[in-house]
């Protein structure tokens, strides 16, 4: 078992290496270390903040809200901004259709997306950054099982 | 006795040293081409490493540079997309690889 805010980061690389075909499978988790040139376009999903509070008096329950960023990368002369568009289709349907993370949590919603450009290198490089607010509830005393 | 410059530069660029043919403008110019990698922070988590194709030239030889002119280097295409002037007669021009 493991902390249900994993389950949930694992659930969207799984979903989003299935489903957006337009990175073939280079979805990374928590990646620290520069993406290379071959390996454009991608993907790189992770968790970061999350608020959580009590769920209501009398009860151990707490209800959590959880940032869960993903970034698109591409690299193109003429349709870096029209590529990374297509890519946060994908994202933005395939995460619809997984709405409750597999029952992990009671919604996941795009609650943002940041578009970011740079024509320092070879190629234009365009970065979308797609923020998921993901609101699950866990008991205080059993934080790997979702409710 | 002045010190001719241009005449200097002309030296310095020759291809049995540093400096690359490319070909520009219905001609051949020379100048040294650097193509190192670099970290490009785009926005994201962490950044992406891409190589950085400039070329040093004399200002001279680039007269009536512009914004998509072409030049190949090394049997690569590329497209000016920037330059600076230094103003002694050096250019560096940003190029985009095709």
């Amino acid at each position: 078992m493991a902390h249900v805010r994993k389950s949930i980061r694992d659930r969207f690389i799984s979903t989003l290496t299935s489903n957006v075909t337009l990175v073939s499978s280079r979805v990374y988790g928590t990646r620290v270390y520069p993406i290379t040139d071959a390996s454009l376009p991608a993907i790189t999903v992770y968790t970061g903040s999350e608020a959580s509070s009590r769920y209501n008096m009398g009860v151990t329950d707490i209800t959590r809200e959880l940032s869960v960023e993903v970034d698109c990368y591409v690299k193109a002369t003429d349709t870096f901004d029209d590529d990374v568009d297509a890519i946060c289709v994908q994202v933005e349907e395939a995460i619809a259709g997984d709405f409750t993370i597999n029952s992990l949590a009671k919604g996941a919603t795009l609650i943002g997306t940041e578009m970011n450009f740079s024509g320092d290198a070879e190629q234009p490089v365009g970065i979308a950054k797609l923020t998921f607010n993901v609101r699950y509830v866990t008991s205080m005393t059993d934080v790997e099982t979702a409710k | 006795m002045a010190i001719s410059f241009a005449t200097d530069l002309a030296n310095m660029l020759v291809t049995d040293e540093f400096a690359s043919d490319v070909t520009y403008d219905g001609g051949t110019i020379k100048g040294v081409f650097d193509n190192e990698t670099v970290p490009v922070d785009a926005g994201g988590i962490v950044p992406v490493h891409e190589e950085q194709p400039r070329l040093t030239c004399r200002t001279a030889d680039i007269p009536s540079i512009a914004y998509g002119d072409a030049m190949v280097i090394n049997s690569v295409n590329y497209k000016v997309r920037a330059w600076i002037h230094d103003g002694t007669g050096v250019t560096v021009v940003q190029l985009e690889k095709q």
